[in-house]
């Protein structure tokens, strides 16, 4: 029976529609559409279904994908930012373990850390009073205030991810953070920050202290939130 | 439907396999030039499962975005296009799910329907209903597979990479739907079929 005959056709008549048929088998499926008007009506029928279903989306132009590619470019830039802030406080945290490695200023390190690295950073190392009051600001808000009289650690390249000029600036603000906890004063904050957790001893008070794992964990969960709110 | 022939692919495998190589080494400017090379073909898969603008744009950010944290991943078992179409499909359909569950919109996940001219729109609006209405009706892989032969304009080839299945099954289950979509909107002439 021809119908019979002509299903065998269709899976080529349908490949036929798309091009891609096999140079080899066109002119047979040529030669049956010739002569079969059934084979012919599936070839049309199937030209307009798949035809009724393309669709072209409307170009929105060249400005546009520029713009996609500079936005998906500056948050990949600050996602970078933000993995590097992720590991400082690993590092920074992690470090609370360790007994002799606890430094009185590490709060204000990582305030300060976070405060450059998320785009506060001050190019040519001036630290400003805005500066140390917002570092001063946040050490407040995540560091219990015992964590301040800590030991000090060397705190250097080889520790953190820093590239030489985040961690130039980092140190900066670090620096001047202790002068004015150490009796410069001007700016409250900073100096509350820091000297009112051991003020006799000042900020480098060698008072070693260690962070149960359930403050460790708040301190660790509040580093990241504070984080979080601030990248992209 | 003419589909232009893959004659540079295997050059354009090679250069992905490059930028990817520089990227990992450091090279932000790799990525920057997939994103260049990519961009279009992520926004317009993106813009036919959601079918509009905005959205189509917040699918093609999250896309690159999750490219960039899963490069290091990417193990190339599949072409960086695909992969890349995986995650479109993947960040467009959840969108749709959610469009669908939060707002109660009625979108037609698999349906064209983005059409900027009101009156075009009210013009297909009927056809647009029988063509939802025949996609739904086919068994899932094959509406899928229509989805992205007829739609996405994606070879079996990468049809297969992108569902993980042959690229004779891509081709049968496409050939199903186009003659199950037949007896749908041709009727009278498949009844010839017997």
């Amino acid at each position: 029976m021809i119908v019979m005959e002509c299903e065998k056709f269709h899976d080529q008549i349908i490949e036929y529609s798309e091009g891609e048929l096999d140079e080899s088998a066109r002119p047979t499926v040529e030669e049956h559409l010739k002569k079969c008007p059934q084979c012919a009506r599936f070839l049309s029928d199937i030209g307009q279904i798949q035809e009724s279903f393309t669709f072209e989306a409307p170009n929105p132009g060249q400005a546009y994908f520029d713009s996609l590619t500079n936005r998906v470019m500056t948050q990949v830039r600050a996602s970078k930012e933000d993995t590097r802030i992720r590991r400082a406080i690993r590092w920074l945290t992690a470090s609370l373990w360790r007994p002799t490695a606890v430094l009185a200023p590490v709060a204000v390190a990582v305030a300060a850390a976070l405060y450059i690295l998320a785009g506060n950073v001050v190019p040519d190392g001036f630290i400003g009073e805005d500066d140390i009051n917002a570092i001063a600001s946040l050490a407040e808000q995540y560091s219990p205030e015992r964590m301040l009289g800590f030991a000090p650690i060397s705190l250097n390249e080889e520790n953190t991810n820093f590239t030489d000029e985040q961690f130039d600036s980092m140190a900066s603000v670090l620096y001047a953070s202790r002068d004015d906890a150490e009796g410069v004063a001007e700016v409250p904050d900073a100096y509350n920050a820091v000297s009112n957790i051991d003020p006799g001893a000042g900020v480098y008070s060698s008072s070693y202290s260690e962070l149960s794992e359930v403050e460790f964990d708040k301190l660790h969960e509040h580093l990241v939130k504070t984080m979080d709110s601030w990248v992209i | 439907m003419t589909r232009s022939p893959a004659i540079n692919k295997d050059e354009t495998t090679r250069d992905d396999a490059r930028l990817i190589r520089a990227f990992l080494d450091g090279d932000e400017i790799a990525f920057e030039k997939i994103v260049r090379r990519y961009r279009q073909m992520v926004y317009f898969a993106a813009i036919k499962m959601v079918n509009n603008h905005d959205d189509a744009d917040d699918v093609a950010q999250k896309t690159f975005i999750s490219a960039y944290k899963n490069l290091k991943g990417f193990q190339g078992k599949s072409s960086l296009k695909t992969w890349l179409f995986r995650i479109t499909m993947n960040y467009s359909k959840n969108l749709v799910r959610d469009r669908r569950r939060h707002v109660g919109q009625e979108v037609e996940e698999n349906t064209a329907t983005y059409q900027p001219d009101i009156q075009q729109r009210l013009e297909k609006a009927e056809q647009r209903q029988s063509i939802a209405l025949a996609l739904k009706s086919l068994p899932p892989r094959q509406r899928e597979v229509f989805h992205l032969r007829a739609q996405q304009d994606l070879s079996y080839a990468e049809i297969s990479e992108v569902i993980g299945c042959s690229v004779s099954a891509a081709k049968v289950n496409y050939h199903y739907a186009v003659k199950a979509l037949r007896e749908i909107f041709a009727p009278e002439s498949a009844v010839m079929k017997g």
